[in-house]
């Protein structure tokens, strides 16, 4: 038993309100007290109305309260390992090559690359709706069970949610029953998901009613119910934008390494930059392979994107030896170079006075790849 | 515009019902899903302003009875109503959310579409069994019959002069082995007489216990000889025929012709002729067709076709004043609809409720628990079996027998598909297999009752006996392929459906 340090406190103190209140419905969640997370909506609710600021020490208490509680940390265990999977599609000249692949409970998977070269495919096969040709796919967490009980742990989110019919809310409803939340429970939970995804304005409209953003919100909500033991998601960042984009990306952080219940993430997502934010491990696939795993190894390359006004031969007369290469996509300048860091070219740039619109070291970011 | 109906809040939804509904969907979701409680309430809901409007509609009983136009648009509502649920029923899917669900969950969910398709196919029904309610209540049947009774008396007594009195005879001659019967075939045609006591017509050869049988049931007999009989029979006084199913329900039996002959000629001196006339037109009036023009005079029917020449010659000048076909038409009209549901037919309407109910909430349960390619498909596969089956069966001449046997080994064929192992794929022929034996199962029974029964085609006893045998037989296997449905379900089908609807596709 542990006791945690108090995450809301410190967001009212920086004056992160919205992130103050995520951080404390996960904390009541975490509680698994119904009491607490009857009291954290009611603040949650208060906040939304937005009368007064007595929901931040009522939000402060509630938090001190469930944080002197001890929590016990929960033990990731291995949830999917694939080794060597792979397809081709009859009549078809894709074929996805062998990819090997890890999951604990509690990581967020980053599944990155360009369209058209098995993003969607690897996701489908690891979700059980497509069958591989070759390799092995394991759930080693789940025990001996069949197919379909698999089927219901692993939970995918396709790009283009499938419509649903009737209220949002009856809908939560029904999922929240089919996990086993019934009765009271049921209308906690459904009140507790529609509070957490920012969903309660919207809970008595229906699918033509709600932007494409609120339909993923919805989507996850309805999937979160059901707790999956692995969430996979494609492209769930598409239809957001790019405030929402990053909420989601950090509640799907913060839902990965929930110690109520705790599950894996796999996602793919062209928000490169922000799905390596939160992601343990990255795969880069390109032409239907693994081209990059970013638990494997260091890059032994600095790679540094810049915008600038200066032209490309001003920077070649900067970097004149041949260990800097430099390539111009017609946007902006991207420098690679084995002897010299990313800060390293920075500086010799603003030594030589370069005026820097944009700069970025994608040394570590499977950006690179998609530059080369 | 179909979207905003479904959008509506259920106006149509007492506030009960929808916290029933709310209750439901938050303990129970997979028998909210199914609906079962929304159908009954709009069932309840459709039956009682429909009942409400057959009981309230000015009808007259004595009329021709026009229940057919009201079953038509009943059976049009009852698809739109199969339709909508159908359309609810897609938007909440347990078993292809991967919840909670299993054989058990299955059977229940079979159960509960098989009571909502019996509350949507009742309605067709109800505007036969408000009419026969009316038609009953309007006129007792124990009241028709005596009433009858009385109107062939005054009938009798006010055409008294042109009765036939003649009895009609029917000399036959009885021998009761072949030899005989081959000898005395010279003089008189043999007499295939197999049911009943029908007449056997002058100078033909009976066996002994078709007269025996004449003797008991006959109005009298006269012995010429030891072996010639000359049956006697009264003319036919019962004018007035209705229907004599309604003997059974009112408990009373039409007068007999032969009392009735006795009685009229009996009592005629005394009777007066222009009280029985009087009576008569009352009774009349009561129970003619009022639709019919006062000259009508439709066919004669006539029970016993010895006197029919006589009585349509009597009809076309005596009769005709006491509009007897319109008396006989309206009371024919009123048991028409009286016996619209009755014991006589409620085996046939049973199953008109029953089979097409049975039969969509199974075709229901495939569609919820395979895919939709592969549900068409099963029908389309269906189709072409049954029509190679036709084809099979004409080409090669089979008997009925064989044609079964051969539809047996195409169902064993189809569950052997069903098994098959499709290398841990949702296969569509392994899927189109599972969907034909599912639907087929409750036919097993019956069609190895029938191949039983075909077998037993040199039954020796009485037709009676061996079709009443053949009923029951069949009403037992109808039950147990019924319960065979279930077992079957519970045990083989829903593993199979759960393990291939879980697999990936190829």
């Amino acid at each position: 038993m542990i006791s945690i340090e108090n995450p809301v406190r410190r967001s009212l103190k920086h004056g992160d309100e919205s992130l103050a209140i995520r951080k404390l419905l996960d904390l009541s969640y975490e509680s698994k007290k119904a009491e607490f997370q009857q009291k954290a909506i009611e603040i949650s609710r208060n906040y939304r109305k937005n009368d007064s600021n007595s929901w931040k020490e009522q939000a402060a208490a509630l938090s001190d309260q469930i944080c002197s509680e001890p929590f016990t940390p929960f033990n990731p265990q291995k949830l999917i390992q694939a080794v060597g999977i792979s397809k081709k599609y009859k009549g078809s000249n894709f074929k996805l090559n062998p990819v090997n692949l890890e999951l604990n409970q509690g990581e967020v998977f980053g599944l990155v690359g360009e369209n058209g070269n098995g993003k969607t495919t690897l996701l489908r096969i690891l979700a059980g709706q497509l069958k591989l040709d070759e390799g092995s796919l394991s759930f080693p967490s789940f025990g001996a069970v069949d197919g379909f009980s698999v089927r219901g742990r692993v939970a995918f989110i396709p790009q283009r949610i499938p419509r649903w019919y009737g209220f949002l809310r009856d809908n939560l409803v029904f999922s929240a029953a089919l996990s086993g939340h019934y009765g009271n429970e049921n209308t906690l939970m459904v009140d507790f998901m529609l509070e957490r995804l920012n969903l309660a304005p919207y809970a008595n409209l229906t699918w033509d009613q709600i932007s494409s953003g609120y339909r993923t919100r919805f989507e996850l909500a309805r999937i979160l119910l059901f707790k999956p033991g692995l969430l996979i998601l494609d492209e769930p960042l598409a239809n957001l934008d790019i405030n929402a984009q990053q909420t989601i990306l950090s509640d799907l952080r913060d839902l990965a390494i929930s110690k109520r219940s705790p599950m894996g993430i796999i996602l793919s997502s062209q928000q490169l930059h922000e799905v390596e934010k939160v992601a343990d491990a990255v795969i880069f696939i390109k032409n239907g392979g693994c081209f990059y795993q970013s638990q494997l190894g260091d890059m032994n390359e600095s790679v540094i994107e810049l915008e600038t006004s200066a032209s490309r031969e001003q920077l070649e007369a900067i970097f004149s030896t041949d260990d800097v290469r430099i390539r111009y996509n017609g946007s902006y300048f991207s420098l690679s170079s084995s002897s010299l860091s990313g800060t390293e070219l920075l500086e010799e740039l603003i030594k030589n006075k370069i005026s820097i619109q944009y700069f970025r070291d994608i040394t570590q970011s499977t950006k690179r790849f998609f530059n080369a | 515009m179909i979207r905003k109906l479904f959008s509506l809040n259920r106006p149509l939804v007492p506030g009960f019902l929808k916290k029933f509904d709310a209750k439901l969907m938050a303990n129970y979701p997979l028998i909210w899903s199914l609906r079962v409680h929304l159908v009954l309430w709009y069932a309840l809901i459709l039956s009682l302003f429909t009942s409400a409007y057959f009981y309230l509609k000015p009808d007259d009983p004595r009329q021709d009875s026009e229940v057919y136009f009201p079953i038509s648009v009943m059976v049009i509502l009852a698809i739109i109503a199969t339709v909508v649920w159908l359309l609810f029923l897609l938007r909440f899917n347990v078993f292809k959310r991967f919840g909670h669900y299993k054989s058990f969950q299955g059977c229940v969910s079979l159960l509960a579409y098989f009571i909502s398709a019996l509350a949507i196919f009742a309605l067709p029904f109800l505007p036969s069994i408000i009419e026969d309610h009316r038609a009953t209540k309007a006129f007792n049947a124990k009241e028709i019959v005596e009433d009858v009774n009385t109107m062939n008396i005054h009938l009798a007594h006010l055409t008294y002069d042109s009765l036939v009195t003649d009895w009609y005879r029917d000399t036959v001659l009885v021998s009761d082995t072949l030899a005989e019967r081959g000898r005395n075939y010279e003089n008189g045609p043999y007499a295939e007489i197999e049911y009943g006591l029908d007449s056997a017509g002058f100078g033909k050869v009976v066996n002994r216990i078709y007269c025996g049988k004449r003797i008991i049931a006959g109005d009298s007999f006269q012995v010429l000889a030891n072996n010639c009989f000359v049956f006697l029979e009264v003319p036919d006084y019962q004018i007035i025929t209705v229907d004599n199913r309604l003997e059974s329900t009112g408990g009373v039996e039409f007068i007999e012709p032969e009392l009735l002959y006795f009685k009229i000629h009996k009592e005629h001196d005394q009777i007066k002729l222009d009280e029985a006339s009087k009576a008569y037109f009352t009774l009349m009036n009561r129970y003619n067709n009022p639709k019919l023009p006062s000259e009508y005079n439709g066919e004669a029917f006539v029970t016993s076709s010895h006197y029919r020449d006589e009585f349509v010659a009597r009809s076309s000048f005596y009769l005709l004043p006491y509009r007897i076909q319109a008396v006989e038409s309206g009371i024919e009209n009123i048991t028409d609809r009286q016996f619209l549901v009755s014991s006589y037919n409620l085996d046939f309407i049973l199953r008109l409720w029953l089979y097409p109910s049975f039969f969509l909430s199974i075709l229901v349960w495939m569609f919820r628990h395979s895919t939709t390619k592969v549900f068409f498909l099963s029908l389309l596969v269906g189709f072409i079996i049954s029509v190679l089956v036709g084809v099979f069966t004409a080409l090669f001449n089979l008997s009925l027998s064989e044609s079964l046997i051969f539809q047996l080994m195409i169902w064993g064929a189809l569950l052997s598909l069903s098994f098959l192992s499709s290398n841990g794929m949702r296969n569509v022929v392994r899927g189109v297999g599972l969907n034909l034996v599912f639907l087929t199962v409750f036919f097993i029974p019956l069609l190895v009752n029938v191949i039983y029964w075909e077998g037993k085609s040199d039954w020796p006893y009485d037709y009676g006996i061996y079709s009443k045998a053949q009923a029951a037989s069949m009403f037992r296997a109808e039950w147990i392929g019924a319960i065979l449905v279930l077992v079957f379900l519970y045990f083989i089908a829903f593993p199979l459906y759960r393990s291939w609807y879980s697999a990936p596709e190829a």
